[in-house]
């Protein structure tokens, strides 16, 4: 106490040792670590395989995790939310060591060198739409719905026999990937949401997120191989199936646009492969190539492209590859077009 | 690194140790900061702490060029020189893309289609705040403000990770002398830290990204899907977002450099308490109003030549002010509201004094009543600063009074909330604050350790998954 007595006087505020400070520190996050454990463990948890820190974080955080639900530490944090209301989604700390592996299809598709394109399959059985009964159209997927998803709602305000469900962060979210549902159950999440949201159509973007490691019977297979790719396509053809058998009439499938760098490029070629071929095997499924629509005359990657006016205008986030407003009603008018000569209102643009 | 992340945490733990344990070693203190701030800004893109040591290299050999030089004319020549390079610097970087399809889509709208080169630049984060102290340190020795510092501490000064990426925006004068005496070890000033730091926490987590995801974005995403008074309440809630999305960031700033043993300037000061628009830029980003003021509106001749000139003055330094936020005409206009404002209370201020009519009594209706009108001019400049277009802007307006309606499904009473929570905090009385901080401060370190960590853990409860990058971090 004495000590404290010495201590220098800031507006009435008492100074402290440098060691206090960090014992305070420590304390703090210590102790803030067991109060969140969970959380963080999640967090942990949802990084690539393929990153360095996942394992020591992951590592860390397992045994953290039991400790703070041993010691009821997590509940301070669980009675937070309750009162709030909040329903966050975590699910208790995973119990094994690797998350759960896939099991693979008996038919696993092979992929092949096809150049991707948009795949028109003739609309058949497709219901007829009016305003009293519009088409309902889901847009969901991973990052790159964000704006899409908006611009869809916006391009289809004037037209009465549309109507767009994409809640921001519900249906769409940045860290959305299909081969990583430890971290998110897309296709879980579907055959919750479809009931509810009662769709005919639903236009998916993946791919954003994708280009992980994939945990496949106990293995890890790393992106670009062929095996990776021979997995990746009986996933995306899993969650093709779950939307159709969830009720919705018509997939609409998003490729991947060009890239700003060459790497990702190469890359999202590949997935677009994927979509292409598992949408051939689906009559209910479109595949819709927007490769080229980002790219300049000489098909290469340009974040400027002119409008109808002849303007300059950027079609690319910051990052380069993410879509920004611009970027976003050009993709979605490209795609209502589409969508709107399958479903026959065509004549309300 | 964003500051709210598990990553930033054990970051500081690191740098904290560090500078205390190196504290009595100044060379091996400033090469570990240096190393620690490249470190910080690498971890964004390594590429780009490229940029910021030929920033610091080419300003410090200004810096060393004014203050060698034996002629007015030699030291103006290696100030231009600087400035020049700190100005294209940031026009490449930020504003090239802007200025060639700006020309490109005038010359087309004049039926010449010109096939300008574009690139791809990415915008390196925080180059408008590194580049303008850069500026500001030259300009201060080129105006004898100051003397060069040695490369070492001005490589520190401007790297120094707290306030690099986005402010306050701290200048040579303020930042370079307190390198010299070692800061004191026994006297750390850590319940004021440890109150910026989790307030900062709480504006940006709990506030900002909460408004934003519930309120701010689906609205300005979708104008023409809400009526007016969801629109109406989107404008206050962006004017809550941005204030505490930007000060929670000068606010962890501030409260990390003070942990570390330096003190920086003040960058808000509860701005939507502000009587007029004068008042408002005194106490919003008040490092960059002070900036653009010394450097810029003085510059212009301030002031001092004549009344038209003044008000030409306020505009340019607005406008200009306005192109520093963002590579965007929408920019442009927020930054003219704010100048033709100040131009018009000053013209009014003016008009007043020739006529010998005396300041109204300040009485709190009329203080209210002033309170009310700022507010409300500053966000309808909001609008155009967040909305994606001036069409979009000006279309939001306009629904805001002819799409009105006494419904409003978007604005829950946990958003209405967080609105008024977000303003109310602007007049809590400083001296209550300072109560609260004395009486942390006399409890013993560890409960003030199980205070602050039920603190962290209710804000991380009631923020959203993941956090969202500063706004400023675009600027």
């Amino acid at each position: 106490m004495e000590r404290i007595h010495t201590q220098k006087l800031i507006g009435g505020r008492r100074t402290a040792p440098a060691g206090h400070v960090l014992i305070i520190g420590l304390i703090t996050l210590g102790l803030a670590t067991l109060l969140n454990a969970a959380s963080l463990l999640k967090t942990a948890e949802r990084q690539p395989y393929d990153s360095p820190i996942r394992g020591l974080t992951v590592g860390i955080m397992k045994p953290i995790a039991e400790v703070s639900d041993f010691l009821q530490l997590d509940r301070p944090r669980e009675l937070v939310e309750m009162v709030v209301g909040r329903d966050t989604g975590d699910e208790p700390p995973a119990q094994e060591d690797e998350p759960p592996a896939q099991e693979e299809d008996a038919t696993v598709p092979t992929t092949t060198t096809t150049v991707p394109t948009t795949t028109t399959t003739a609309a058949t059985g497709l219901r007829e739409i009016t305003a009293a009964d519009p088409l309902v159209l889901y847009v969901t997927g991973d990052s790159f719905v964000e704006m899409v998803g908006d611009a869809f709602i916006n391009d289809t305000t004037g037209i009465s026999v549309v109507e767009v469900v994409s809640e921001d962060q519900t249906d769409w979210d940045f860290f959305r990937a299909l081969t990583r549902p430890d971290s998110f159950d897309t296709p879980g999440f579907w055959q919750e949401r479809i009931p509810e949201v009662e769709p005919d159509a639903a236009v998916v973007f993946y791919g954003g997120n994708d280009g992980q490691p994939i945990v496949w019977n106990g293995e890890y297979l790393e992106p670009d191989t062929e095996p990776w790719l021979e997995a990746y396509g009986v996933l995306v053809g899993e969650a093709m199936d779950t939307l159709v058998d969830s009720g919705v009439t018509r997939v609409y499938w998003m490729g991947m646009p060009i890239m700003s760098d060459n790497l990702f490029t190469q890359r999202v070629l590949g997935f677009n492969e994927v979509y292409a071929e598992q949408a051939a095997q689906r009559p209910e499924v479109v595949y819709i190539d927007v490769f080229y629509l980002f790219a300049d005359e000489n098909g290469e990657y340009t974040r400027y492209l002119r409008d109808e006016n002849g303007n300059l205008v950027n079609m690319r986030a910051s990052d380069g590859n993410h879509y920004d407003w611009p970027g976003a009603y050009l993709l979605t008018e490209y795609v209502l077009d589409i969508i709107a000569e399958e479903w026959g209102f065509t004549d309300q643009f | 690194m964003l500051f709210p992340t598990v990553q930033f945490a054990t970051f500081m733990v690191v740098v904290f140790l560090g500078n205390w344990l190196l504290m009595q070693h100044p060379i091996r203190w400033r090469w570990f900061i240096l190393a620690a701030s490249y470190f910080f800004y690498g971890f964004w893109d390594w590429r780009f702490t490229f940029l910021l040591a030929g920033v610091t290299v080419v300003n410090q050999f200004a810096a060393t060029r004014i203050a060698a030089a034996r002629t007015q004319a030699g030291r103006r020549f290696a100030l231009t020189a600087a400035l020049v390079a700190s100005l294209g610097v940031l026009a490449f970087f930020k504003y090239y893309g802007f200025l060639v399809t700006s020309v490109a889509n005038t010359l087309n709208s004049f039926g010449v289609e010109a096939n300008l080169p574009l690139l791809e630049i990415i915008l390196p984060v925080g180059i408008s705040f590194f580049t303008f102290q850069a500026m500001s340190y030259v300009i201060d020795v080129y105006r004898e403000k100051l003397a060069p510092g040695t490369w070492l501490d001005v490589a520190v000064y401007l790297a120094f990770f707290p306030q690099l990426v986005a402010g306050p925006i701290v200048r040579g004068t303020e930042f370079l002398p307190q390198l010299h005496p070692p800061r004191d070890p026994r006297h750390l000033d850590s319940s004021r830290a440890f109150y910026l730091i989790f307030i900062g926490l709480a504006k940006k987590i709990v506030i900002a990204d909460f408004i934003a995801s519930t309120l701010v974005d689906p609205v300005f995403a979708s104008p023409g899907l809400h009526n007016g008074l969801e629109i109406l309440f989107a404008v206050y809630g962006f004017a809550v977002q941005i204030y505490a999305d930007f000060s929670a960031y000068s606010d962890i700033a501030i409260g990390v450099a003070l942990i570390l043993g330096f003190r920086f300037p003040e960058n808000f000061n509860a701005p939507y308490t502000a009587t007029s628009i004068r008042d408002f830029w005194r106490r919003w980003h008040m490092t960059l109003s002070r900036w653009l003021r010394d450097y810029l509106y003085i510059g212009l001749g301030g002031s001092r030549r004549g009344r038209l000139l003044t008000y030409r003055n306020l505009m340019l330094t607005m406008l200009l002010g306005g192109l520093w936020h963002g590579a965007a005409w929408k920019f442009v206009v927020w930054g003219g509201l704010h100048g033709l404002w100040l131009a018009l209370e000053r013209a009014v201020t003016d008009r007043r004094r020739d006529r010998g009519i005396a300041p109204l009594p300040s009485t709190p209706l009329l203080r209210a009543l002033q309170r009310l009108g700022t507010f409300h001019l500053v966000c309808l400049a909001w609008v155009f600063f967040r909305a994606d277009s001036l069409s979009t802007a000006f279309s939001m307006i306009g629904r805001i009074f002819t799409a009105f309606e006494m419904s409003a499904p978007i604005l829950t009473p946990a958003v209405l909330l967080a609105i008024a929570v977000g303003i109310a905090a602007q007049y809590v009385p400083r001296p209550s604050v300072e109560q609260a901080l004395a009486l942390f401060s006399r409890l013993r370190p560890a409960l003030q350790g199980v205070a602050l960590a039920f603190t962290l853990m209710v804000i991380d409860a009631l923020g959203p998954q993941g956090v969202a990058a500063f706004i400023y971090f675009q600027f």
